[in-house]
């Protein structure tokens, strides 16, 4: 079985570029075919420049990896000198390397267990030793394979700022994020790719993919509870559904319109008035990463298939 | 589950049942592992036949009677047993917690030495293809003697020691229920002196009384003696009169189950207070 | 431009020595450490002597004895690092999980495992010296003869340990190939050569065709050099056409053939680890 076959994606430098797709849609095939751990079969892939099938050293130079929910590491070794060994591995000179120790360590919540051995972390610490280890050689391109896999939720928040900061300070360097959590592609990612059966079935910003939802939107009022029924609304042309239900703290209603084209809210708010209704607030619902992932692919992130093991 | 299911009920012979059914299931499992890979059983059966083979031939280069020869090979096919012992046994509640597996054992109602019992008996499938293949190859392709007549006595001192040195197994169970990693280093370091204290490839009576004696602490140094002594006669230097030997190895049996079953349940108690049985990765 | 490439690879030599040494000698007491060393070559020696012993009626025969001692204490080296390297592999990919993180790292896998066999060189190298010295001095073995140029040995024993290193190569690759339980066969491989090599016994006693196997090895001879030089003379008969310079020549085309392969074959099974996608691969079942 094929893991991957007609990907074409390009990632500008400087970016955070987002992979969603579910269990076995190729996403880790990918990674590891750019991280130089798998030869493509056929095709060609290139990083920094670089052939990865070719010049996997000249790639290596440039990147780092992190495997989300690892827990990897030699139980030995303390936390510094994990850090400073993966450094050396990259050639950081010593200082350079002692100076990124603590950054890392200080970001990551793990200065207070600097000299303590792997051995005697929890499982969420010695992911994050994983993350800080993938910083350490101060990369150009990072690739974080669902980095905040199976991190609390004060962790996963840590590192996503951490990945959000990164990112800001160094404009030249890039993420190649794959996440199964599509707040956090839609927090950090400038561009995300949906990915299943190996092949891309779409790519571009999370705004841009919400707005290939079709045409439809739709907006949330509260309206006060008194004045007439509200099911003229149906009336107007353009708007397609309406729901409302009293609001259980205030008493107020809360109204959804799902309207063909925005436009057709002014008439709305029209209405509501001569329904003596009056608007209390009104949000427009923008469509989430999720509800894009879901048009695309036909069925939620964590619905697994029968997958080809990628 | 059903309500007459045996860990419900407190009945002596349901209690039996279900550890024999726990022997059993340990034990098959182990089994069938062992056999699903092929290179596995090459491993088992070669590679311990060639280790012996070096020592068989260093009897021939120095002109030794032939009997020495079967001195090696009976040693080899006991180091297969030893072996399964310390390694197949005695260690494996040591890597059940390296793999967090311990505590499923731990919460069955069964007794620990029934899921001990299953591991060894399971192992002992491989070990005796191990054993087997050591003879048979001594036999055929060293032309080791090992008279038929005497096949049977040899055979029932052979049990006997198997069963005292399992129950020493036991004991160390214990040890490496609580300590894994330290006696997990003593036995890896004590593997080779073992094999000279016990007389693997030579009679242990060579060593001096004195050294074989506390070599005889091990119940496979006096079996093997034996053995050989049943086999080959006053050629096996034997250190001491065969028909001391059975009941030498049924008093040891019987002390070391004895403290098996006393350490076990003490170590348990001792690693549940400490919160060590479901520490991993030490 | 060459100080920079000769730099790194020191760096790296000497980082994954570190590392060697953490994991394997570093999370012990001392003693306990020592004793890993020392207590395998102690005991089979004296399981060697023992054997002899007996054989010769409570007297050892001295001359004998000291060859099976030299060729058993110097093959301390070839169970130690040719084992060591492979495991290495085992180890790193399964039980650590870091091959990867190395393997992307812009770190040659070779020089890093020759870097991580350091360690396994060192606790040989302290197990050979105390075998040695127990020979000496407890058993009262005379090691090297008045003609000995001790120098000359050094010089043997580290060509012999270059061999042993290539040929852990070529086992590395395998391992980076196969399954876990694969490493019997490493461990048997070893065991092998063990046998072959005479390492224990005199080549002449092997069969002709196992004869045949063993001069295609070159710890045969190897271990045939360290036996002339430590006692002035051979101890199989097989190889007594071969003069001492001979000995030497074969050993080194061997050592540099080994070598050859090792790149060679190496290189192969890391590409094919590469399209299979074995680097983080797990079989521990």
């Amino acid at each position: 079985m094929r893991a991957l076959q007609g990907v074409d994606l390009e990632v500008h430098r400087g970016e955070c570029f987002g992979l969603l797709g579910p269990n076995g849609a190729g996403k880790s095939t990918l990674i590891k075919i750019l991280t130089t751990l798998l030869l493509p079969t056929s095709g060609r892939a290139l990083v920094v420049g670089y052939d990865v099938a070719t010049e996997p050293f000249q790639v290596r130079r440039r990147i780092n990896l992190v495997s989300g929910g690892d827990s990897s590491g030699y139980g030995v070794l303390t936390v510094r000198e994990t850090l400073h060994l993966f450094s050396q591995f990259y050639g950081v000179p010593g200082p350079v390397a002692r100076r990124r120790e603590e950054e890392l360590m200080e970001i990551t919540g793990l200065r207070d267990k600097a000299d303590a051995r792997l051995s005697g972390l929890s499982t969420g610490m010695k992911q994050k030793l994983n993350f800080a280890r993938g910083f350490m050689s101060d990369p150009e391109v990072i690739f974080l394979d669902e980095p905040t896999l199976g991190l609390d939720v004060e962790a996963s928040r840590d590192v996503r700022a951490f990945i959000a900061r990164w990112v800001r300070e160094r404009p030249e360097r890039t993420v190649l994020l794959t996440t199964h959590y599509m707040m956090e592609a839609d927090e950090l990612c400038g561009r995300v790719a949906i990915i299943d059966h190996g092949r891309i079935l779409a790519l571009d910003t999370p705004s841009a993919l919400k707005r290939t939802l079709p045409e439809e939107a739709a907006f949330e009022f509260q309206v006060s509870a008194t004045g007439q029924d509200l099911e003229p609304l149906l009336e107007i042309t353009g708007v397609r559904s309406i729901s409302h239900h009293a609001h259980p703290g205030t008493g107020a209603v809360e109204l959804k319109v799902v309207v063909q084209e925005d436009d057709v809210i002014g008439e709305v708010l029209g209405r509501l008035k001569g329904l003596d209704r009056s608007v209390l607030h009104l949000t427009k619902m923008e469509p989430t990463l999720e509800t894009v992932f879901i048009h695309h692919v036909g069925r939620g992130l964590t619905d697994e298939e029968a997958g080809n093991g990628a | 589950m059903a309500p007459e299911d045996a860990a419900r009920s407190s009945g002596l012979g349901q209690r039996l049942r279900m550890n024999l059914a726990a022997v059993y299931a340990r034990a098959s499992v182990r089994v069938k592992a062992s056999f699903r890979e092929r290179s596995w059983l090459l491993g088992e059966t070669l590679f311990p036949f060639l280790a012996m083979s070096a020592f068989v031939l260093v009897y021939r280069g120095l002109r030794a009677p032939r009997e020495y020869e079967g001195f090696v090979v009976l040693g080899g096919a006991m180091i297969a047993y030893w072996n399964n012992v310390i390694w197949g046994m005695a260690s494996q509640f040591f890597w059940e917690r390296e793999q967090g597996q311990l505590q499923l054992y731990l919460i069955t109602p069964v007794s620990r030495m029934s899921i001990l019992l299953g591991m060894a008996l399971g192992g002992m499938a491989m070990t005796t293809t191990r054993a087997a293949a050591i003879l048979t190859g001594g036999i055929l392709l060293f032309h080791v003697s090992l008279p038929l007549e005497r096949a049977l006595p040899a055979f029932g001192l052979f049990l006997l020691t198997l069963g005292a040195a399992y129950s020493l197994g036991m004991i160390l169970s214990s040890l490496f229920l609580l300590w894994g990693r330290e006696v997990w280093h003593t036995a890896t370091i004590l593997q080779e002196p073992v094999y000279l204290l016990s007389g693997f490839y030579f009679p242990v009576s060579a060593m001096g009384v004195g050294i074989a004696i506390v070599g005889s602490i091990l119940p496979v140094t006096l079996g093997l003696d034996g053995i050989r002594q049943v086999f080959y006669g006053p050629a096996a230097h034997g250190l001491l009169p065969v028909r001391w030997i059975p009941p030498i190895q049924i008093a040891l049996t019987a002390i070391f189950l004895f403290v098996s079953a006393v350490s076990l349940r003490y170590m348990e108690n001792l690693g549940k207070q400490e919160g060590r049985l479901t520490v991993r990765g030490d | 431009m060459i100080v920079g490439p000769v730099k790194r690879l020191a760096q790296v030599l000497r980082t994954s020595a570190w590392l060697g040494w953490q994991v394997e000698a570093n999370w012990a007491e001392p003693w306990i450490f020592l004793m890993y060393a020392i207590a395998k070559p102690l005991a089979t020696t004296l399981i060697l002597f023992f054997m002899v012993r007996v054989v010769s009626q409570g007297h050892a025969n001295a001359e004998t004895f000291r060859f099976i001692f030299i060729g058993n204490t110097f093959f301390l080296y070839v169970t130690e690092v040719l084992i060591g390297i492979s495991w290495t592999v085992f180890r790193d990919r399964e039980d650590y999980e870091t091959l990867k993180y190395i393997y992307v790292a812009p770190v040659r896998l070779l020089p890093y495992l020759l870097g991580r066999a350091f360690t396994r060189v060192a606790t040989a190298t302290l197990g050979v010296l105390v075998a040695l010295l127990f020979g000496r001095l407890v058993l009262g073995l005379t090691i090297g003869v008045p003609g000995t140029n001790w120098l000359l040995v050094v010089g043997a024993v580290l060509l012999g340990l270059l061999g042993v290193l290539w040929l852990g190569i070529i086992l590395a690759g395998i391992s980076l190939v196969v399954a876990r339980h694969s490493m019997n066969l490493n461990e048997g491989l070893s065991g092998l050569f063990f046998l072959l090599c005479g390492a224990i016994f005199p080549l002449d006693v092997l069969p002709r065709w196992a004869l045949h196997l063993s001069l295609l090895l070159p710890f045969t001879y190897w271990l045939e050099l360290l036996r002339r030089m430590l006692t002035g003379r051979g101890f199989a008969a097989s190889l007594g056409r071969y003069g001492d310079g001979d000995l030497w020549w074969i050993l080194a085309l061997a050592t540099v053939g080994l070598c050859a392969l090792a790149l060679v074959w190496f290189r192969g099974c890391e590409r094919i680890a590469r399209e299979r996608g074995l680097i983080d691969w797990k079989t521990n079942y």
